[in-house]
């Protein structure tokens, strides 16, 4: 924590708790460089940025989801006016690309991936079908910073990607990132009221800054991450459990540090497991059965265990075995 | 004293720019202890701000967000619903209204504003509702809260639910009773720039049961429950805990912030007291007023020789980082870019009249008595600034 202290005596020495200030800037620089995009732009929350992020579009129309793990999305979907439509996903948890490809239609502007807790979904063959459909492509990338695919980081895929960045307090800080110049002006000029910030004509502004605070947090999420175990190495070190079968992940695909630790269990009621893990302490938890008619994505629900990274360290870790093979 | 001003070529009063914002910051050291006796409980401190807060408003509910504009969108939102129409708001104040209405899907329609406390008329609002009309977004002014009582009565009459953004008015009240309490609900700010500072942050005031509870539901929802698809939309609203850490201790510093503003305020009723032309825009007084001193509005009048842009371009030139003050009015060009015609000669009156002045922490009384200084030069010696900024020869 003392890098939060000493950063928080800098806020205080400076009286520059926000509106764009240099912990901000600096947060925006280290997204672009770890992601390796054009342009970060700092939000308060990732729900907040999706919005943003998905008016910028400048269209109303449908947009299709994948039908696991995308509720937040699809809550931003509607409040812009917009019609979400569900997509199975695929046997690893991501949206469909054959899916999407299946459900566009005349009204369809944009699909959007997600990066389901920080595990990449298959975002090379999502752009090619949306560049093929003429369709926006956007990321929910959650806890994805740092997560690459064939080597190539996430941040850079679509016409953005969000983010929602851990912090010491849970999820701290939100980023979009961008190769496109209008994109970034739009964001960035939707994000706050102040005139010397206006790049581009949108249709709303809101209050959606990221305070010092914040971007504090934030960075020390990334610092005290960056040199960790990654998410591929805890898998590996559980991967012969008897009767767990760790994520066989996409083909090279790798989880960056804030990526959850899954586990796609044969059989069984992943609700009950994720239940008995956080009364022994660890953070775990499993996902809200989908709609009716997704099947793949019901499969998932009931099946896969989801546990933060940070909650699992050397003297827990026999103990969490333990549980798993008990549950299995 | 008489000085040679920074427009006319001489050395700027201020070596770095003086805002208008508080910029008040609580002892750090009490900040990093409330967040250390909290570690593992962080909800506590946002719990501890709306129990601290409700109180201070003497309301049932508070609900605390991230920032006043989301707080006024959701609102908005949950009482106007997701199918559109108009939000009625006054055309002179703070211009992110308008886009708070259209981020929760609605069209902003500007109404006058009384010309005596600045605030929403309520018989101008009366005959702007329509049937397309689903919120009004009334504005308590620093001065004055307004007419609430016929605001709150025309509302009803059109059954058109009413909010305040009463994020300027932290200590005005209403017929005796602290603001929080007036409409659907109030919202006010914790933003650095206002009087409790919570780096970023909101918070919304409420008697009603229902609709707290519906905010907090929306506020609260986490991805356990994202699935089941709510009917309630959802944005995400929720305050950080290192914010409400912040706002809770400036809250117990909060009478030391307000006697340092009053010095101030003080401070620029002496300096402008004996100008011809010019004014400060007095805060509500009586016995059961506490205000806040946060803000100093300058009246521009028809005495003093220069315009009030002309004053601004004075005082901007000595870094004073100053506007208008709701000015343009939203309305006119650039604020307004559509077709509809609006005539509000209130409004159109007092956008063309005031001006901010710098405040807060970062003004000291000798800050304000060297700005006097600089407006007693224009006073006293007025025609090389005229024949500067009309580029006129003296």
């Amino acid at each position: 924590m003392s890098d939060v202290s000493e950063g928080l005596a800098g806020i205080w020495e400076r009286l520059y708790f926000t509106n764009n200030g240099p912990l901000v800037r600096e947060f925006d620089r280290e997204m672009a460089r770890l992601t390796g995009s054009c342009y970060a732009v700092a939000v308060v929350n990732a729900s907040t940025a999706l919005l943003l992020t998905i008016a910028a579009l400048e269209r109303t129309g449908e947009i299709i989801l994948p039908a696991l793990g995308a509720g937040r999305t699809a809550d931003v979907v509607r409040w812009l006016g917009c019609t979400a439509v569900f997509a199975d996903v695929d046997e690893y948890g991501g949206l469909e690309p054959s899916e999407v490809r299946r459900l566009t239609g005349k009204r369809t502007i944009a699909a959007v991936g997600v990066h389901l807790d920080g595990i990449p979904c298959d975002a090379i063959a999502l752009e090619r079908v949306a560049r093929e459909l003429q369709l926006a492509l956007i990321f929910d990338a959650r806890s994805a910073a740092g997560s690459t695919i064939q080597g190539r980081s996430i941040g850079t895929f679509g016409d953005a990607e969000v983010f929602g960045l851990l912090g010491p307090e849970g999820e701290d800080a939100a980023s979009v990132t961008t190769d496109s110049e209008a994109m970034y002006d739009r964001i960035r000029t939707m994000r706050s009221f102040h005139s010397n910030e206006t790049f581009a004509d949108v249709a709303f502004r809101a209050n959606g800054k990221l305070s010092e605070a914040q971007a504090l947090l934030a960075l020390s999420g990334l610092r005290s991450t960056a040199h960790c175990r990654a998410g591929d190495d805890v898998l590996a070190s559980f991967g012969s459990l008897p009767r767990t079968t760790s994520l066989e992940q996409r083909p090279g695909v790798f989880c960056g540090p804030q990526a959850a630790i899954v586990f796609d269990r044969e059989r069984g009621d992943a609700a009950s497991a994720a239940a008995r893990l956080r009364r022994k302490g660890f953070d775990a938890r499993s996902y809200a059965p989908p709609l009716p008619g997704f099947p793949r994505s019901a499969s998932i629900a009931s099946r896969r265990l989801v546990i933060a990274a940070k909650s699992i360290d050397n003297e827990n870790r026999e103990l969490l075995r333990l549980e798993l093979d008990a549950f299995s | 004293m008489s000085r040679r001003l920074a427009l006319l070529g001489g050395t700027p009063l201020f070596d770095r720019p003086r805002p208008i914002g508080q910029f008040a910051a609580p002892p750090l050291g009490e900040v990093v202890e409330l967040l250390s006796a909290t570690r593992g409980r962080r909800f506590e401190l946002v719990e501890r701000l709306e129990r601290v807060l409700a109180i201070q408003h003497a309301v049932d509910y508070c609900v605390a967000v991230c920032s006043a504009g989301h707080g006024m969108t959701l609102l908005m939102r949950l009482l106007g619903g997701s199918s559109g129409g108009d939000v009625i708001m006054p055309a002179f104040t703070f211009r992110g209204l308008p886009h708070f209405a259209r981020a929760a899907g609605f069209a902003p329609r500007f109404c006058d504003v009384s010309e005596q406390t600045h605030a929403l008329d309520a018989r101008a609002m009366e005959s702007a509702i329509t049937e397309n009309t689903k919120v009004v977004l009334a504005v308590c002014n620093f001065n004055d809260p307004g007419d609430v009582a016929a605001l709150e009565d025309a509302a009803t009459a059109a059954s058109t639910p009413i909010i305040f953004d009463s994020v300027y008015a932290t200590g005005s009240r209403y017929r005796g009773r602290p603001l929080g309490s007036n409409g659907a609900a109030e919202v006010f700010s914790l933003h650095a720039t206002k009087l409790i500072n919570g780096f970023e942050g909101g918070y919304i005031t409420t008697n009603d049961g229902d609709l707290a509870a519906r905010l907090r539901n929306v506020r609260d929802r986490d991805g356990a429950e994202f699935e089941s698809r709510p009917s309630e939309p959802y944005i995400d609203c929720s305050l950080h805990p290192y914010h409400a850490a912040t706002a809770l201790q400036s809250i117990a510093h909060l009478q030391e912030v307000v006697d340092r503003n009053r010095a101030r305020y003080e401070a620029y009723l002496r300096v402008c007291g004996s100008l011809q032309g010019i004014a400060v825009l007095p805060y509500p007084s009586g016995p059961d007023e506490s205000p806040h001193y946060e803000l100093t509005v300058l009246e521009v009048g028809s005495q003093w020789p220069l315009s009030r842009d002309e004053t601004l371009r004075v005082l901007r030139a000595e870094g004073a980082v100053i506007s208008a003050y709701y000015s343009p009015a939203l309305h006119q060009p650039p604020y307004y870019t559509g077709t509809e015609s609006y005539v509000l000669p209130a409004t159109e009156n007092l956008a063309r009249r005031f001006s901010q002045l710098p405040g807060g922490e970062l003004m000291s009384i000798a800050d304000i008595e060297a700005i006097g200084d600089v407006l007693a030069t224009i006073a006293s010696d007025p025609e090389p600034v005229v024949a500067r900024l009309r580029g006129t020869k003296s």
